[in-house]
């Protein structure tokens, strides 16, 4: 359709790049663009043959050979199947077949509900605990590893021996700030 | 239209002064659409039925764990779903005594009363008409309605609907019924 309509303009133009030749052969038309008014015509053939005229037809046809359903009271003991509480034709045909039903996705939210509740109670939690940890402050969390720092120094100050023994004494070691020394061991 | 055979009678066609437009009105109107629906009846055979949703109870707010938002959540539907269904009840009661007025107040001069507030007939308090009683009914209805659900917003919440019914018992422990106005907060009188 639009390869159609666009051939009918090209068949209306002809290109000549380098020369007219006194106008034979035809000539380029000087006229404003038809591009938006093909584009539209396009559109709409587009449109009405691929959507309005086929969904019409079937909703025309599922109203003429099955319509309406009429309301009734429900029998006793009977648990209606989801597509028996719609009254249009192509409604009950979707929920029977596309929709999920409404318990379906009220009891997935319900489960969603509960989900989120578990995370934010986590969140609540944490937040909780580092509250009543920054009141002292003096608190050991659950992330504190207790550490020999004795040994630990002890065993750096033999490896720092050691490697005066191959290096030598630089100097510039005696510089070391007095904290660095008794500094805790970083892991 | 259910599916029957009877013909429908056409409403004042018998008239003796607009007999003849009513029955141009149903010709041109209603007639076509009857044949064509019998048409379709007769190629579609039986119609399908359909049914109103029940949902089943479930805990209401005052039952729910403080934590539990799954329950929480269903009540607050439910509740939601019972505000819907009682406006609609107060809807029903409100058309019942509109359609009693509209019955009893008779046509033509009869239904001419001198203009006033109300209704054209007499529901004042006190009367024993027979709209009065469903006025009755329908503004109790009301007031309850109010009660349960008044001024709470668009948008209320099951928990919002229950704090209020325990604010109210609470006003009415401390100062009475609403409605007898509010006790002022004297000193105690019995440390005399």
């Amino acid at each position: 359709m639009a390869i159609l309509s666009r051939l009918l303009n090209v068949a209306k133009t002809t290109v000549n790049p380098v020369r007219s030749m006194g106008g034979i052969g035809g000539q380029v038309q000087n006229r404003p663009s038809r591009w938006n008014y093909d584009i539209f015509k396009d559109h709409i053939h587009f449109y009405v043959m691929l959507g309005v005229v086929p969904l019409g037809l079937a909703v025309l046809f599922a109203n003429i050979y099955e319509g309406p359903a009429v309301l009734k009271p429900i029998p006793e003991g009977y648990v209606p199947q989801e597509h028996e509480y719609y009254r249009s034709p192509v409604t009950r045909w979707f929920v029977k077949y596309v929709y999920p039903s409404q318990q379906q996705s009220y009891e997935q939210h319900l489960c969603q509900v509960w989900e989120e509740q578990k995370v934010t109670n986590m969140y609540q939690l944490m937040r909780e605990v580092k509250r009543v940890q920054k009141i002292h402050q003096d608190y050991k969390g659950w992330y504190v590893r207790e550490v020999d720092h004795a040994s630990y120094l002890r065993a750096s100050m033999k490896n720092h021996s050691i490697y005066e023994d191959t290096v030598g004494y630089v100097l510039g070691d005696e510089e070391v700030p007095k904290e660095k020394a008794e500094n805790v061991f970083r892991y | 239209m259910a599916a029957s055979d009877k013909d429908e009678f056409p409403v004042y066609t018998n008239h003796p002064v607009f007999g003849g437009i009513a029955t141009l009105g149903y010709n041109i109107f209603a007639a076509p659409a009857i044949w064509f629906n019998k048409k379709l009846e007769a190629i579609r055979g039986e119609p399908q039925a359909f049914y109103h949703r029940r949902y089943p109870r479930v805990p209401t707010i005052d039952e729910c764990y403080r934590d539990d938002v799954v329950c929480r959540f269903e009540a607050n539907q439910q509740f939601m779903r019972d505000k819907l269904v009682e406006g609609q009840m107060i809807d029903i009661l409100r058309q019942r005594f509109n359609e009693c007025v509209f019955y009893e107040k008779g046509s033509g001069m009869s239904a001419y009363v001198p203009l006033h507030e109300g209704a054209p007939v007499d529901v004042s308090p006190g009367s024993t008409h027979q709209c009065r009683a469903v006025l009755e009914a329908f503004e109790k209805a009301n007031e309850n309605f109010f009660i349960k659900y008044g001024e709470l917003g668009k948008f209320p919440t099951a928990e919002q609907c229950y704090l209020k019914q325990k604010h109210r018992l609470m006003w009415e422990r401390r100062h009475g019924p609403v409605g007898t106005g509010m006790k002022t907060d004297e000193p105690a009188a019995s440390q005399e």
